[in-house]
């Protein structure tokens, strides 16, 4: 990308910290474990679009800042580590709006990308059903052509914030798998939740906390201009995104509020399992950005990402032991001090971790089929 | 340039493990011929002038091919030991040896004139040696660093392992070829040998262990039992994918640790690389036994070289143990926020 102005890493870092430290003094956020998933707040979310900080990489004409894949890890961590909420943009920010800058039609881009990049449009991601589990490609959604598009039928679940987003891209069958390549005639739509037909119903999370959705969808009308990309392409459109879903630095840094609380009240120790988290961190980091620098450079490390998120998601399960054995407390999730609550939060959102975009055992297959020669 | 020196290595090593010490001898002549086993020494101080980082595709190219030499030690450590003194090169050496750890000695006597009675226990590769760079005390503030004869030396063969020359090291008033002074404290300088040797080790862990890995997942896909390559069982696909996890963590600790080597926090990143890359020696080598078999705990089957070296490595300049201890005192000691603390490179 020419013409990109690169800051340097350290003034873009120090200016993300003094926005937070702003944030935090106002009231804006309170830091917890887990917060790309459960911290969603459309003020914080608008906030730091206003800064830049959302839809960095995209291009300025759909609303996007044309910065590099590395200035936006530097960002995306920095909120990370610091506990805020930044679910309600992030998975427009990162799986729909490198979708439809890839696939989307001209009025689409800009229907969607500059309201997105402004962190005021949320996207949820509608690709698991029912009964399939880990089995995404076993898609029972149905797209039937009719007049002014599609009638579309069938169920999602899983769906992260279906209930206070506004759209849902999704993985439609809109015609029969040629032979037993299930793969074929997939499609993507993005579906208006507000569309008549359009139910969202609570699957409450173990803790009680909302972002789980099931979407029904009966006989939903959706315009034709709804399919993003080519009718049919719709696996290979979603797998495409895969690097992007799962390098990042939330795939190891959900507990990192938790690890930092601990460090503050009993790193004085010098405690060793500290160092090996420590030096596991790092590692990660290092891991990351490398996927990073892939996608700056134009390439989509699948297998990578597998790794970092596999490796990573066992971090985060690390860093709750480890939280254990130090600190000896009780979990406490309304507690008014943080540590307590930040194990708590850990604890209970932790089975997630190695569950959500692409579970362990699919992640480690992933990565055996590319290591093993053919 | 560190992709050419690499190949350029890999093509005199040759594809399969050395093993009978007069082969390795051998090797190692060619290696030195060509000023690989100098790699990090400066030009001025009669080395080839290159950087840690080059050394390091030395060291890598010679780990991953399963056979031990001190290139470790000479392309690496001594180059390091040498440049920090400013030290030159014994003429006509050939295998020049750090002696890096716990050091009991003195120079009677000064400079070049001097004679050195010391003893060092566990020396790596000291019977390979045509000289010996040894750091004794001057005076609380200084060290000295030292060059010595090998011959002068008497060795106790010993070893690790993988059978790698780990000796004790003895010298009575012997005249010295070259001393000189620098003006870091003996215990300090010891640490900074020590963050380089951990440094180093992780180099060589983290490049058998990609060899393992690969090996292993080739192993899993030609061998077949009740009717199917090992490969197509899903516990067996769960394994590998853990062994490449652990190979390319192990990869990535050590770029990272390359890239900081002359920077402030040198020590630190080598204390991260040793951590992370002894934890994968320890995985890895037991899912690359677990997943070859019998045939894998046989004498014959080149993966115990590379195995029986991850064991010996992992403790060797620190263990986990004890770099993450330091990684841990470090971070108490900067008081500053976790986060902080760990961007603190970048």
């Amino acid at each position: 990308m020419s013409g990109v102005r690169e800051a340097r890493p350290g003034e873009l870092r120090a200016a993300v910290r003094d926005f937070l430290a702003g944030q935090l003094a106002a009231g804006g956020y309170r830091p917890r474990c887990d917060s790309w998933l459960s911290g969603f707040s459309p003020e914080f979310s608008r906030a730091l679009a206003a800064r830049g900080w959302v839809a960095m990489t995209w291009p300025r004409e759909c609303g996007g800042h044309e910065r590099s894949e590395l200035e936006r890890f530097t960002v995306n961590e920095e909120l990370l580590a610091a506990g805020a909420p930044v679910a309600a943009h992030w998975f427009g920010d990162r799986q729909v709006g490198p979708g439809l800058l890839k696939y989307g039609t001209q009025g689409q881009r800009s229907r969607f990308l500059p309201a997105i990049a402004r962190g005021e449009c949320y996207f949820s991601i509608g690709m698991s059903e029912p009964d399939a589990g880990s089995d995404l490609a076993s898609v029972r959604t149905r797209a039937a052509k009719a007049d002014g598009g599609w009638r579309v039928d069938g169920t999602k679940v899983w769906t992260s914030h279906a209930h206070r987003s506004h759209y849902m891209l999704t993985l439609v069958r809109t015609s029969p798998a040629a032979g037993s390549d299930r793969h074929t005639g997939l499609s993507q739509l993005i579906i208006d939740l507000r569309a008549p037909g359009v139910q969202v119903n609570p699957i409450p999370f173990l803790d009680g906390e909302q972002h789980f959705n099931e979407v029904v969808l009966d006989n939903v009308l959706v315009p034709e201009d709804a399919l993003l990309g080519q009718e049919g392409a719709g696996w290979a459109q979603a797998t495409s995104e895969l690097a992007h879903e799962r390098s990042g630095p939330e795939r190891f840094l959900s507990t990192f509020p938790l690890l930092a609380e601990l460090v503050r009240r009993y790193g004085h120790r010098g405690n060793a399992e500290l160092g090996v988290l420590l030096a596991e961190l790092a590692t990660l980091r290092r891991l990351s950005y490398g996927v990073a620098q892939e996608l700056q450079a134009g390439a989509a490390p699948a297998v990578q990402a597998a790794l970092v998120k596999d490796l990573g998601t066992r971090f985060e399960n690390r860093v709750i032991d480890v939280a254990r054995r130090i600190a000896d407390v009780e979990p406490d999730p309304d507690s008014g001090g943080p540590l307590t609550r930040l194990l708590a939060e850990a604890v209970l959102h932790a089975p997630a971790f190695t569950l959500r975009g692409g579970t362990s055992e699919i992640l480690r297959g992933v990565v055996a089929r590319a290591v093993v020669p053919k | 340039m560190t992709g050419e020196l690499r190949t350029s290595v890999e093509d005199l090593i040759g594809d399969l493990p050395v093993t009978a010490e007069d082969d390795a001898r051998l090797l190692y002549d060619r290696l030195a011929d060509g000023g690989w086993t100098t790699v990090s020494v400066p030009e001025h101080l009669g080395g080839s002038g290159g950087s840690i980082a080059d050394a390091a595709e030395v060291v890598a190219a010679v780990a991953a091919a399963g056979t031990g030499l001190p290139v470790g030690e000479t392309a690496i450590i001594a180059g390091w030991l040498l440049r920090t003194a400013g030290l030159a090169l014994p003429i006509a050496s050939r295998c020049v040896v750090p002696v890096t750890g716990r050091v009991e000695g003195a120079l009677d006597g000064n400079g070049a004139t001097g004679l050195l009675t010391m003893r060092a226990e566990r020396v790596a590769w000291a019977s390979w040696a045509s000289h010996l760079i040894v750091p004794v005390p001057r005076d609380p503030d200084r060290t000295w660093v030292v060059a010595v004869d090998a011959m002068r030396a008497a060795i106790r063969r010993g070893s690790n392992l993988a059978g790698e020359p780990r000796d004790d090291v003895e010298t009575a008033a012997a005249p010295v070829l070259a001393a000189v002074t620098v003006g870091i404290p003996h215990d300090d300088l010891l640490a900074g040998l020590a963050a380089v040797g951990a440094l180093t080790r992780s180099v060589q862990i983290a490049h058998a262990l990609g060899r393992v890995a690969s090996m292993t997942a080739r192993f899993c896909a030609q061998r077949v039992q009740f009717g199917r390559p090992l490969s197509a069982f899903q516990a067996v696909q769960q394994q590998l994918a853990e062994l490449a996890a652990e190979a390319a963590a192990a990869q990535a600790a050590v770029t990272l640790a390359l890239a900081g080597t002359d920077g402030p926090r040198r020590p630190v990143l080598a204390a991260i690389a040793k951590t992370r890359t002894g934890q994968a020696a320890g995985v890895g080598a037991r899912i690359a036994h677990q997943l070859h078999g019998a045939i894998g705990v046989t004498r014959e089957h080149p993966l115990q070289h590379y195995t029986r070296a991850l064991w010996s490595w992992r403790e060797e300049f620190g263990s986990e143990s004890h770099w993450s201890r330091y990684l841990a005192a470090q971070m108490a000691q900067a008081g500053m926020p976790l986060w902080a603390w760990v961007t603190a490179d970048d």
